[in-house]
């Protein structure tokens, strides 16, 4: 195998592309959702809350498989949200990447909402009322002493949430279908390799989706000046 | 700023359930306790003039403004009320260096006003670090400043001085009284320590069970008995050594430890924890200037 084979039939990769594009859309809708949903989740209790708190945490504990399969059902074009998008967006979910990225936004967004939640539980009430007393309104707050002091919450929560979407099979299978060059991610490429015996191709495509997963957690941990211990570039 | 108030709540602690309710009137630049044991409703009193603590019912006013009513539903929200809350815990953003603590408290940012704070409570070395870097004393001394920073007309202080050795705690003691002394802002000390009362306040309002049992200067609480005496300490007991017919007592007067010997069949018993009045009688003192008062005032 020579470099240039090595770079067109791998490197550029139609799965790579789509994983990367995917993921990454992913991880902005998990923060921008995932981040008030946690926040709200973890004020007081109330019957709502119990509610969306079980609807949150689903996908961390039911099996992908049946999960994908109910979701299928739901995006599908005979589906209720499937059909409403397809008429007054014109938007196909199942088997589009549009499917691959409802996968693995979905399987990720839990892990977000925990941890802002938990950081968000965990931090001191009284610097909510410190601020209060200093006569700063509630967005104030939210910006200069909340949001600062669960950042690390916010980065272990993308982390997690990350390292889980970018291995994502089970449920991309269903919504996406497992398409060649249109909806098959570096996890389902690996898999497709093996069943098709080309351990070699598996390997490499194994490498490279470790190689992505690991810059994203140096890159997010580099983000967050107070590290996670053990995370660190500097510890590495 | 004059404060009027009359409240009710019900609270629940770990004792049970009980009613809080306090009338009280406090003039302006005054500096009051209030004092009493743990879980009587001090700090609830203290939330409930500050807005982080809503009352059942009744009306709390400052300055001729009302905070608070329940009958007219008046609740001014906490931000709204210029006051500057000290809390037990200090409750510092960690994510702010002492000077943006300050700066943060600020309306609009008035950098000469954070300079003569970081002067006064000596912190203008310390004013890039972080809270997490800083000790015990130098954290409360931060959170007093950032009390001050928005120019509050009042000040309330919940056990602030709790957490300190004795040592620190006079100081930020002499510093409250500094402070008060230049810009006689009305202040309100949550205490269950009688030298610190003793020290700093000129109105004691001692709560028991929910109630204002007492309201008086603290010199009038802590001599009940009436004495002819002209010099008067509270100390605290430290230590109690039995030597033949006489107990050995190792007080505390201020920050120096003072050996008294009292006979052993005194009628009061005394353990390490009292707190103790001293009276000396036939006595000829003999008084020296330690520093000028004027010089220091004049310069201000």
């Amino acid at each position: 195998m020579t470099l240039q084979t090595l770079a067109s039939d791998y490197l550029a990769h139609p799965a790579i592309g789509l994983t990367l594009r995917v993921t990454l859309l992913a991880l902005v809708l998990q923060l921008l959702t995932g981040l008030p949903l946690g926040l709200y989740l973890a004020g007081k209790k109330s019957p709502l809350k119990s509610i969306l708190e079980i609807i949150a945490a689903l996908p961390m504990i039911f099996p992908p498989m049946a999960l994908g399969f109910f979701l299928l059902l739901f995006l599908g074009k005979n589906g209720v949200i499937g059909h409403l998008l397809l008429k007054i967006f014109d938007l196909k979910i199942i088997f589009t990447s549009w499917g691959v990225l409802a996968a693995v936004y979905i399987v990720g967004l839990p892990f977000m909402v925990k941890s802002v939640q938990a950081a968000r539980r965990q931090m001191d009430h009284s610097l909510i009322e410190a601020a209060a007393t200093l006569g700063k309104t509630r967005g104030e707050t939210l910006l200069k002493v909340i949001l600062p002091n669960i950042k690390n919450g916010i980065v272990a929560g993308l982390l997690l949430a990350f390292g889980r979407s970018v291995g994502e099979v089970g449920i991309s299978l269903m919504l996406g279908g497992n398409i060649i060059g249109r909806t098959e991610t570096l996890s389902l490429a690996i898999y497709n390799a093996v069943f098709e015996g080309e351990f070699m191709r598996a390997a490499i495509f194994s490498v490279i989706l470790s190689a992505i997963a690991i810059i994203v957690l140096l890159v997010l941990n580099a983000v967050s000046k107070n590290r996670i211990s053990g995370l660190s570039i500097k510890d590495i | 700023m004059q404060i009027e108030l009359s409240v009710k709540k019900k609270l629940f602690t770990a004792t049970g359930e009980f009613s809080f309710k306090a009338d009280l009137n406090i003039g302006s630049g005054e500096i009051v306790a209030f004092f009493g044991p743990s879980g009587v409703g001090k700090t609830t009193m203290l939330r409930i003039i500050a807005g982080l603590t809503d009352a059942d019912e009744g009306f709390v006013k400052v300055g001729g403004q009302t905070w608070f009513d329940s009958k007219d539903g008046i609740n001014l929200p906490a931000r709204k009320r210029k006051v500057g809350f000290v809390f037990q815990d200090y409750a510092l953003f960690p994510n702010m260096s002492v000077r943006e603590n300050l700066r943060f408290a600020q309306p609009r940012v008035d950098k000469k006003h954070i300079d003569e704070l970081l002067e006064i409570f000596g912190l203008s070395n310390l004013q890039h670090r972080k809270p997490a870097v800083l000790s015990g004393g130098q954290n409360q001394r931060v959170a007093l400043a950032r009390a001050l920073a928005r120019k509050p007309e009042l000040l309330l202080l919940d056990e602030p001085l709790s957490a300190l050795d004795l040592e620190m705690r006079s100081t930020l003691q002499d510093e409250i009284l500094h402070i008060h002394r230049l810009w006689g802002i009305t202040t309100i000390l949550v205490s269950h320590d009688l030298p610190e009362v003793f020290k700093l306040c000129n109105r004691v309002i001692t709560f028991k069970d929910g109630r204002v049992t007492d309201d008086r200067n603290p010199y009038e609480i802590f001599a009940r008995n009436k004495t002819s005496g002209k010099l008067q300490f509270v100390a605290e007991v430290l230590k109690v050594e039995k030597e033949d017919v006489v107990n050995i007592l190792t007080l505390l007067i201020g920050n120096s430890p003072v050996k008294i010997a009292v006979c052993s069949n005194h009628q009061e018993s005394f353990l390490p924890g009292d707190k103790a009045l001293i009276i000396s009688k036939a006595f000829n003192p003999i008084i020296q200037k330690l520093n000028s008062k004027e010089k220091e005032e004049g310069g201000n």
